[in-house]
């Protein structure tokens, strides 16, 4: 059996995906702050998961898999960046360190992310849930969403905005009250 | 809220929500670039949104059941804040959506660019648990009747129930599968990835990036904007990951996949059923059997059409393009006739070999009968530089020769099967006789072979015959806009002295790349083999085939017994 054809075990499957399914935000965000573009940064992802993959057998418990996760992704941000090197719209290295700054400063902070952004998503109304339905479940394009609504590209623009604008500050608040407790 | 700080973090909202878009203007994106480097706050508001934007695509349960109208409203406070801020913040332009223009008949196409959907994502990574038995987490939602997808072109298709799918025709997600029982249709879905179908098959298309497979064969080109591009059958399905592939389902129900590029993954089991995962890599194969087991088989790499050229009947498996069958008339996918030939005087395809002394002017001749010949010539260096292509190429070191010629350039020569037919009254050399019995007079032949070749050809095996002094010039241009995928990468054969050619003999070859010689072997003779791998790009356009006559022989004709025969003279398609 080849290298390409190798299986792994069922343990380390569910060990691989369990850890996964806790870093995978992370990794995603980290990757995103360096190339902002969702499906860039959705291709990267993608391929940094299948390294991980590959290389999970080096993976040595007990260290940290979100910073080796994030290693690999640094790899791959580095090999996309140099394949787009021409394009004007790729952030300067500089950009890129001080979001790796900004990423590092609450490493706590995933944990109640997912928890409190639910409860925020739970108090938008049905239209604004609407949105974000259709933006990350069906993962729809803004112009899109446009149409599903009858709407211009530019009021989706602005309601998007506001609708995150609104979550991020719910956020806040709720990460000040757990804190504060 | 602060003004000062709500006024920034719209920008970066705003400026933000283009970039993940990619609607984001060079300058846009220089003033977003120096934001963050400059402002500290700016910095962590696009953390967050980007958090908060990674959370709400990962985490599916906080979305997947929010669908009821809220228990609460919102906050009043903040959104009356944000609508001031809206109606008072500098304007951060957003692209303006085109306004359709008017057409004869409008065509609507979704946007192409896509990546693995946010559930196809989380069957991948499931997936990753390969071989592990594991339960696919796809979510299916019945699709509205929606055109996804055009016919981009067909060859001679029957449908069951007289339907009629022309080129051009656009196809809707089906409630009934179609039956396609003739011919070739090759489909081109909405978000990119290019369908090949060939008959007998029934399949149905699910949506822009899903189709079914009941019966049949299928080839799928999907770029890499298309990846999540998934194909169905009764007992598996894949998920093509930037690929290209090849789907075989029999009428039994079982599956075969064959990856020729890029990745998939592979899942055994109809949809909603628990299966096996794989992913496969290129030059991998599998089958998915009745009990859902998926095994390995070997890759079959031109068992699949691949293109197809609606005009002339032609089907491409991937199989490399071979010279002889241009020389015979054909396209060099097998469509040509063997023993047809090519007169390096006129350019004119000839039906038949006809032996006579031929004397060439120094003329480049067109040759008009196949797009892919650019022309023909008699080589002979010793009056200076000589035109070896219609764009003015020359050949500086070709070698002096009497531009003396005797035979036709010949695809796939043969000689007869019992020597001992010859006649000895017959005043020309035996070994003519024996080509001429066969090639002409319809005595049992078999294909012509290298004099210093081990083996026979067999019957796969094809040849041409460049009797000194002859030269050809191939358009790779020409070839590469009929081939639907793939690049020419190289030019393969091997080349000797024919096994039937009168001794002693002796010749020079060349092949040349756009006037640049690439390969030149001198006073090649009987017992002599020349390897030939000459590696080709994308920007070379004439390959040049040369066989001249070398040194005396001995006849007083330099040229006269000088048969040179390149064995499977092959371009190499990757």
């Amino acid at each position: 059996m080849d290298k390409k054809d190798k299986l792994i075990s069922v343990s380390d499957s569910k060990s691989f995906l369990s850890l996964l399914r806790r870093s995978q935000t992370q990794i995603h965000t980290y990757i995103l702050c360096q190339v902002p573009n969702r499906n860039d940064a959705e291709d990267i992802l993608q391929d940094t998961i299948v390294v991980m993959l590959d290389k999970f057998s080096e993976y040595k418990e007990g260290t940290s898999f979100l910073a080796w996760g994030i290693a690999i992704a640094r790899n791959k941000i580095k090999s996309f960046k140099y394949k787009n090197r021409n394009s004007k719209m790729i952030f300067d290295d500089s950009i890129g360190n001080l979001l790796e700054e900004e990423s590092s400063k609450n490493p706590e902070f995933f944990q109640d992310e997912s928890r409190v952004l639910k409860g925020c998503v739970e108090k938008l109304d049905s239209k604004h849930k609407r949105y974000l339905l259709l933006r990350y479940e069906q993962d729809m394009t803004y112009r899109e969403i446009g149409r599903q609504f009858n709407v211009s590209m530019q009021a989706v623009y602005k309601m998007m905005t506001r609708i995150q604008l609104s979550l991020l500050h719910c956020e806040r608040l709720n990460l000040q009250k757990d804190s504060s407790l | 809220m602060n003004h000062h700080n709500n006024k920034m973090l719209n920008e970066v909202a705003t400026l933000l929500a283009l970039c993940m878009e990619g609607d984001i203007h060079p300058d846009q994106f220089d003033y977003l670039q120096n934001l963050l480097q400059n402002n500290q706050q700016a910095r962590e508001h696009y953390y967050r949104l980007l958090a908060m934007h990674a959370t709400l695509q990962e985490t599916e349960s906080i979305l997947a059941l929010q669908d009821n109208t809220s228990k609460n409203l919102y906050d009043q406070e903040v959104w009356d804040a944000l609508s001031i801020e809206e109606k008072t913040a500098t304007a951060v332009e957003i692209p303006q959506e085109k306004q359709p223009e008017q057409l004869v008949q409008r065509i609507e196409r979704k946007k192409v660019a896509h990546t693995i959907s946010k559930s196809s994502r989380f069957t991948f990574i499931a997936s990753i648990a390969a071989s592990v038995l594991i339960i696919l987490l796809l979510r299916f939602s019945p699709q509205p009747v929606v055109d996804v997808a055009t016919v981009s072109n067909s060859m001679n298709t029957v449908f069951a129930g007289n339907l009629s799918y022309p080129a051009g025709s656009r196809l809707s997600c089906q409630a009934t599968p179609l039956w396609l029982q003739k011919g070739m249709l090759e489909i081109e879905f909405d978000y990119g990835a290019r369908v090949l179908i060939e008959a007998p098959a029934e399949f149905q298309l699910n949506s822009e990036e899903n189709i079914s497979l009941f019966s049949g064969r299928l080839y799928a080109y999907v770029p890499d904007r298309s990846k999540g591009f998934m194909v169905e059958t009764p007992n598996s399905r894949v998920i093509d990951l930037g690929t290209e592939f090849a789907v075989k389902v029999d009428f039994d129900g079982t599956s075969d996949l064959h990856m020729m590029k890029g990745k998939a993954s592979l899942f055994s089991g109809s949809k909603g059923q628990t299966g096996q995962g794989q992913i496969l890599t290129a030059g991998q194969a599998r089958h998915v059997d009745s009990r859902g087991d998926i095994q390995t088989i070997t890759m079959c790499e031109n068992e699949f059409a691949r293109g197809f050229l609606a005009g002339k009947g032609i089907i491409w498996r991937g199989q490399d393009i071979d010279l002889a069958d241009i020389v015979g008339g054909g396209y060099g996918f097998g469509d040509g006739k063997r023993g047809l030939g090519i007169n390096p005087l006129s350019g004119n395809l000839i039906d038949r070999i006809h032996p006579q002394d031929m004397n060439g002017q120094g003329d480049y001749t067109p040759v008009s009968f196949s797009p892919f010949i650019d022309g023909v010539f008699v080589p002979d260096g010793g009056q200076g530089p000589i035109t070896i292509s219609s764009a003015g190429h020359q050949c500086f070191d070709c070698p002096d020769t009497q531009a003396f010629v005797r035979y036709e350039i010949i695809s796939c020569p043969q000689t007869v099967q019992d020597p001992n037919l010859c006649k000895a009254d017959d005043p020309r050399p035996r070994e003519e006789q024996l080509m001429l019995m066969a090639m002409q007079e319809g005595y049992p032949g078999r294909p012509m072979g290298l004099y210093a070749a081990k083996q026979k050809p067999g019957p796969d095996d094809t040849s041409m015959l460049f009797h000194a002094n002859v030269g050809m010039t191939i358009d790779l241009q020409s070839l590469r806009a009929i081939l639907p995928s793939g690049k020419i990468v190289r030019f393969t054969s091997t080349f000797g002295i024919a096994e039937v050619c009168p001794q002693p003999s002796d010749v020079d070859m060349m092949v040349l790349v756009d006037g640049q010689t690439r390969l030149k072997k001198l006073d090649i003779s009987h017992p002599d083999l020349v390897d030939i791998r000459i590696d080709l790009t994308e920007t070379d356009r004439f390959l040049t085939l040369m066989v001249t006559e070398s040194g005396d022989n001995g006849t007083g004709l330099n040229a006269a017994l000088d048969w040179g025969l390149f064995l499977n003279p092959r371009l190499e398609i990757e």
